[in-house]
């Protein structure tokens, strides 16, 4: 499960989507800043900015959030927050269950209906 | 012809739009009854938007399928097979509802930021002088997930969902129904209502900012005034 080690360059690369990588990414990513002053100095900086994110503006986010409607680094600030916020993170997942109770199963159409409609068609484009 | 840029499985839905297509044009009744099965429902819960009632909403879809079947050799398809007909569906009540001299959805001419309202209350939140945490939640809202299964599931609960989409702005409730009740992607209700995929997005986050509150109160009653952070979910346990 371990990854490749990543060099400096991918480290600054990565570190607007620390928050959005996969475990074993991420791995790769705490084991180089554990060996590497510049790139933990870097993350410490990005993180406390993105960190800076009150849960007011969060809720005004989640939309775009969910619809991936953010740049890279707007999306690393509010998966960072998510991350800190025990409160976001229930908000989030009260939105979602919204979204899923929401959602109907359309009804089929009435027998009768669908019937008449077929016949319609028929006589109006069948026959060819 | 354009199509969105797409997975594999968008353009299987094309090629399997296409197919349904061709037979529709050569005749295939099969095909046409397909259709009306697929797409009926969803129309329906389109009309009624606009319409005063159930049985006006069901004469419209009559209409709309009507129109569709004569229709068919001036489809281009260049949009979906369910968003031409959900165009026809509106275009049929939106003239309808005019002639009763109703107030009628019109997102494509709304002012999103008309009527705009913060997605959760001021006071749920630590004022912005607030030396620790400003901006942050006074208490967490409650997770959803402890309350039981049968109370979200309830039919009370179905109903007040389309209490509170019925009691939407118009432009909000037909953004919410086709994307969160039908289901359908935010390209295709822009599309259908003819608007942007800003507007789309903030017509979408405030209703279902609206839902989630009005759910909130059923839920979790007496959450939207204030209490502990760790007292909140201890009432229905």
């Amino acid at each position: 499960m371990n990854a490749e080690p990543v060099t400096c360059a991918e480290f600054g690369e990565l570190l607007d989507h620390y928050f959005d990588v996969g475990p074993v990414q991420r791995a790769a990513l705490d084991a180089h800043s554990a060996g590497c002053a510049t790139c933990r100095d870097a993350f410490v900086r990005a993180t406390e900015e993105l960190s800076d994110l009150p849960c007011r503006a969060f809720v005004e986010l989640v939309t775009d959030y969910l619809e991936r409607a953010m740049s890279a680094r707007e999306r690393a600030r509010v998966s960072r927050h998510l991350e800190l916020c025990e409160g976001c993170r229930s908000y989030l997942a009260q939105i979602r269950t919204t979204i899923e109770l929401a959602a109907t199963p359309a009804e089929p159409p009435d027998p009768a209906l669908r019937a008449a409609l077929v016949a319609a068609f028929r006589a109006t484009r069948g026959g060819s | 012809m354009t199509t969105a840029d797409g997975a594999g499985t968008r353009e299987a839905g094309v090629a399997r739009e296409e197919a349904q297509l061709v037979a529709l044009r050569a005749g295939d009744a099969a095909a046409f009854g397909e259709l009306v099965d697929r797409l009926n429902g969803s129309l329906l819960r389109l009309a009624r938007m606009y319409a005063s009632n159930p049985a006006i909403a069901e004469e419209v879809v009559q209409e709309a399928w009507i129109g569709v079947i004569q229709g068919l050799d001036r489809f281009e398809g260049r949009s979906s097979l369910r968003t031409w007909c959900s165009r026809i569906v509106i275009n049929i009540a939106r003239t309808r509802a005019a002639r009763e001299h109703r107030q009628i959805p019109f997102s494509a001419f709304d002012d999103p930021s008309a009527g705009a309202e913060p997605a959760v209350e001021a006071e749920r939140f630590l004022p912005a002088s607030d030396p620790e945490w400003p901006g942050h939640w006074v208490s967490y809202p409650a997770r959803w997930d402890e309350v039981p299964e049968e109370r979200a599931l309830a039919r009370e609960t179905r109903d007040l969902i389309d209490a509170a989409i019925a009691d939407l702005p118009p432009s909000q409730r037909e953004v919410i129904t086709l994307r969160d009740v039908n289901g359908w992607g935010a390209d295709e209700v822009c599309n259908a209502l003819g608007i942007s995929a800003t507007n789309q997005r903030v017509l979408l986050h405030r209703a279902r900012a609206r839902v989630r509150r009005s759910l909130e109160r059923h839920l979790v009653p007496g959450e939207t005034s204030m209490g502990q952070v760790d007292g909140g979910t201890a009432a229905f346990r």
